[in-house]
């Protein structure tokens, strides 16, 4: 597609934009993937928010052996790998790095970025409950980090540049939602894995320019004939799906499977839901962002999430689930153990867990556990 | 078959004969036989200071408690179980707003660990059951709670009416119970905070953090009145407090006479027992303090007349974790003639001793994880600092619970601050708390003989 193009060659030049940027003294706000981080307010600031998200690579996870023990979380470790090993060049030209607290593997990567890199950190706690006293506290948060973006940039965060920029943010998830809804027909024009890297450069590219790719994208899929019937559906979730983590969407792509919907906790940009501005903005904000967000695994009770998951699957008319997780991040490994009894009683459909520590050594036994997973389920269709 | 065990646990011969039917009955269902009763013996003999008196007291609650879970659906209406690192006093004050007969409040991970674990050494099947059931092995789950999920879905112990779970120290606790909940029905309350302090506020924090657990604490006491039918009591909460802050100060000045004393007066392997009555609700709160009482005497007198576990002038060390299964551990330390001084959480550090503002009982517990290790890493590291450099060791064994989310990170910083800050060598060691399969007394020897080594040299050479 030819907007994909374009939006590739300005992902290849963007890190020397953002040099550019910083240089002209406009901050640059790193920011913990996981769903909690309004980037309207880092926008609102004058600031260019960018989202720490790589994946996929053993070595910065090597690396981090010397920080933390290996049984934190992966993705974790390969966000203080990327940071130490200091061969990625975002992770060492962010002014700010933002840390929304979810649950103890990323608090660990702000403890090591505070200590070991001696980086400024601000957190903000998110609670792991849904009722009105967790709202209050992570609105409380929210307005901590208002205080310090003002602090930080100099600049005082004013309700019309609020409102720009949650149009901004609103417009990019209206259309990554209508991008990703032309997956629930019979024949995707785009695959899952597309999808995902179209996600994934969220992220990082200029918003304005994101926003007119994803506009020519969505023209252009439209536009494009059906291609004839694609492979078993399949709904992939867990913890986190990191930028250059792409091995499972490959071999189940490859395997003939179409992933046709993803859930993830980090790294996937959430879309279905926008900030409906509404009375007081800042609670507008936190509406979407904490209440109406579908909580993680770490959230109590759970089930929010199980219920959320069963009605995508229906929604996108799944034919299978692939649950795949990072090695040591407890909550969904518990939390698919009892998952499965669930998708099994409300829609007796498969599910194949997975698991990674980003170790090359895992990749074929990983593809021979996709491929039989896919003619387990093209068998049980007939097809 | 089990009299001399429990005579080792201070039951008097009255008591074995009463309780007879009712330890029958529950070591019946637990599988505890002859050759463990033996290995009970053999292991309190052999790691334990079981001369002292107090000791011996301690033993005894935790035999009891054993006793008393096992049969706990059969003699009590409803069951309430919770366990470490859920604080103390929210349990108790619920504990204590209901009728013994009616009501049985338990922390069945700690309890089946310091009892099948520590003195009988047969935890593995708890532990196999836990993996089997929902914990799978090679994912670094808590053994803790691997043991307790095991031994409910063994029927060793009842399944409770309502589980009540701390969820800011890690995930671990939380989404065990999680399963427990949508697998097996149980309804679960917890108590929640969050952990979001920048580093550089320790020791201040965040008003509404503390609010924010306070309003966690009254939706957890609301739980239990719907699912339980009890409020608290202000007498409760009253008994509570005053109980509490006695034993814990007890506790508190026995362990800075323990860790400013040499020789070293008593093995640290005997305090597991004494310091894990922090955070189990047990209605014998005369008896606790009883025995606590008397073992801080004994201590004293081992004191007065020099007495110790160690040589005295042996270099002494603070260790970062406690293990509560395995007492052989920490014997092997002092037997290489490393002084454990204090081991962590043994000591309460002046930031948890501060003052605050709150009075309402729900927001004083949620003050709580703001004034401790909970509040953040930096917290963390700076508490082990303040151990060490109160009881003025001579090194840090940096021991880590491989799968403990909350300890297990802070091991690199708390290891550099300290050899930045004191100039003292650390060790670190990974190791595990609560499973007793992955690391043992003889594998991490070699490293500590060395350390114990170092340590040494380093000693004469200063003293030169």
């Amino acid at each position: 597609m030819e907007a994909m193009k374009r939006l590739s060659d300005h992902l290849a030049t963007r890190l020397t934009e953002l040099t550019r940027i910083k240089d002209s003294g406009t901050k640059l706000v790193g920011y913990a993937p996981g769903g909690y981080m309004p980037e309207e307010l880092v926008y609102a600031s004058g600031a260019v928010p960018v989202g720490l998200i790589r994946g996929g690579d053993p070595e910065p996870v090597a690396e981090s052996a010397a920080y933390v023990p290996r049984f934190i979380d992966t993705f974790c470790r390969a966000q203080i790998g990327y940071r130490m090993l200091g061969e990625e060049p975002l992770y060492q030209m962010i002014d700010l790095f933002i840390v929304p607290v979810t649950d103890q593997n990323i608090k660990t990567i702000a403890d090591c970025f505070n200590f070991f890199a001696n980086d400024n950190v601000f957190r903000f706690g998110v609670p792991h409950q849904k009722d009105e006293h967790a709202f209050e506290y992570y609105l409380a948060g929210l307005h901590a980090l208002k205080t310090k973006m003002e602090e930080f940039t100099g600049h005082k965060i004013e309700n019309e540049r609020l409102k720009e920029a949650i149009d901004l943010c609103n417009r990019m998830r209206e259309l990554l939602k209508e991008i990703s809804s032309l997956r629930r027909s019979e024949s995707p024009p785009i695959t899952g894995y597309e999808f995902v890297k179209l996600n994934h450069a969220s992220f990082i590219a200029d918003k304005p320019v994101f926003i007119d790719a994803l506009e020519s994208v969505l023209r252009e899929l439209r536009d494009k004939p059906p291609s004839g019937p694609k492979g078993p559906r399949i709904l992939l979730t867990g913890s986190t799906l990191a930028m250059g983590d792409y091995k499972v969407l490959e071999m189940a792509e490859d395997a003939g499977a179409s992933i046709v919907v993803e859930e993830f906790a980090e790294g996937i940009r959430h879309y279905w839901e926008n900030v409906k501005v509404n009375g007081d903005i800042m609670e507008s904000i936190a509406d979407r962002y904490f209440r109406r967000r579908v909580p993680p695994a770490w959230f109590r009770p759970s089930r929010e999430r199980l219920d959320y998951l069963i009605e995508l699957a229906r929604d996108f008319n799944v034919d299978g689930i692939i649950w795949y997780q990072l090695m040591y991040r407890s909550s969904y490994d518990i939390q698919a153990f009892y998952f499965e009894k669930i998708l099994k009683k409300e829609l007796d459909i498969p599910m194949l867990k997975l698991e990674s520590d980003y170790d090359v050594s895992e990749r074929g036994p990983l593809r021979t556990r996709i491929e039989t997973f896919v003619e387990i389920i093209k068998a049980g269709r007939g097809s | 078959m089990y009299t001399e065990l429990l005579k080792l646990c201070s039951f008097e011969a009255d008591e074995i004969e009463r309780e007879r039917p009712r330890i029958d009955k529950a070591f019946k269902i637990l599988g505890i036989g002859g050759e463990d009763i033996k290995r009970g013996e053999n292991r309190i003999n052999q790691y334990l200071d079981i001369e002292l008196l107090g000791v011996r007291k301690f033993l005894g609650i935790w035999m009891r408690e054993l006793v008393n879970l096992v049969l706990a659906k059969e003699e009590h209406d409803k069951v309430v179980y919770s366990d470490f690192p859920m604080e103390l006093r929210p349990l108790m004050s619920m504990m204590l707003s209901t009728d013994e007969k009616e009501v049985y409040f338990a922390v069945p991970g700690q309890t089946i660990n310091l009892t099948m674990g520590q003195i009988f050494d047969r935890l593995t099947p708890f532990l196999e059951a836990g993996e089997e059931n929902g914990l799978p092995p090679g994912s670094a789950h808590c053994g803790l709670y691997q043991t307790r999920l095991g031994a409910m879905v063994k029927g060793v112990i009842p399944f409770p009416d309502l589980s009540v779970i701390a969820s800011y120290h890690c995930d671990q606790p939380s989404e065990a119970e999680q399963l427990l909940h949508e697998v097996y029905g149980v309804p679960v309350a917890y108590l929640d905070s969050c952990p979001d302090a920048n580093w550089g506020d320790f020791p201040k924090y965040n008003d509404y953090r503390a609010r924010y657990s306070g309003t966690q604490a009254r939706k957890l006491f609301q739980t239990f009145e719907e699912v339980i039918g009890h409020q608290i009591t202000e007498e409760a909460i009253r008994i509570t407090n005053r109980s509490n802050a006695k034993y814990r100060l007890t506790f508190q000045a026995m362990v800075e006479n323990i860790g400013h004393a040499d020789p070293q007066p008593i093995s640290q392997a005997s305090l597991a027992h004494a310091f894990f009555l922090n955070s189990m609700p047990t209605r014998d709160i005369e008896g606790k303090q009883e025995a606590l009482e008397i073992l801080a005497e004994e201590v004293q007198q081992r004191i007065d007349e020099g007495k110790g576990v160690v040589e005295k002038g042996a270099p002494g060390v603070y260790c970062t974790a406690t293990i509560s299964v395995d007492p052989s551990i920490t014997h092997m330390i002092e037997q290489t003639g490393l002084a454990i001084r204090v081991q962590m959480p043994f000591w309460l550090s002046p930031y948890v001793l501060t003052k605050h503002p709150y009075t309402e009982w729900a927001d004083m517990i949620g003050v709580g994880p703001c004034l401790d290790v909970p509040h953040s890493c930096q917290a963390h590291v700076t508490i082990n600092l303040e151990n060490a450099k109160a009881f003025n060791v001579d090194g840090v064994i940096n021991f880590y619970p491989y799968s403990c989310r909350e300890w297990a990170p802070t091991m690199m910083i708390t290891k550099r601050t300290v050899e930045k800050e004191l100039g003292i060598p650390v060790l670190v060691l990974e190791g595990d708390a609560y499973d007793t399969r992955n690391y043992s007394a003889g594998q991490l020897r070699t490293r500590i003989e060395t350390f114990a080594e170092l340590l040494r040299s380093a000693k004469a050479a200063k003293a030169a």
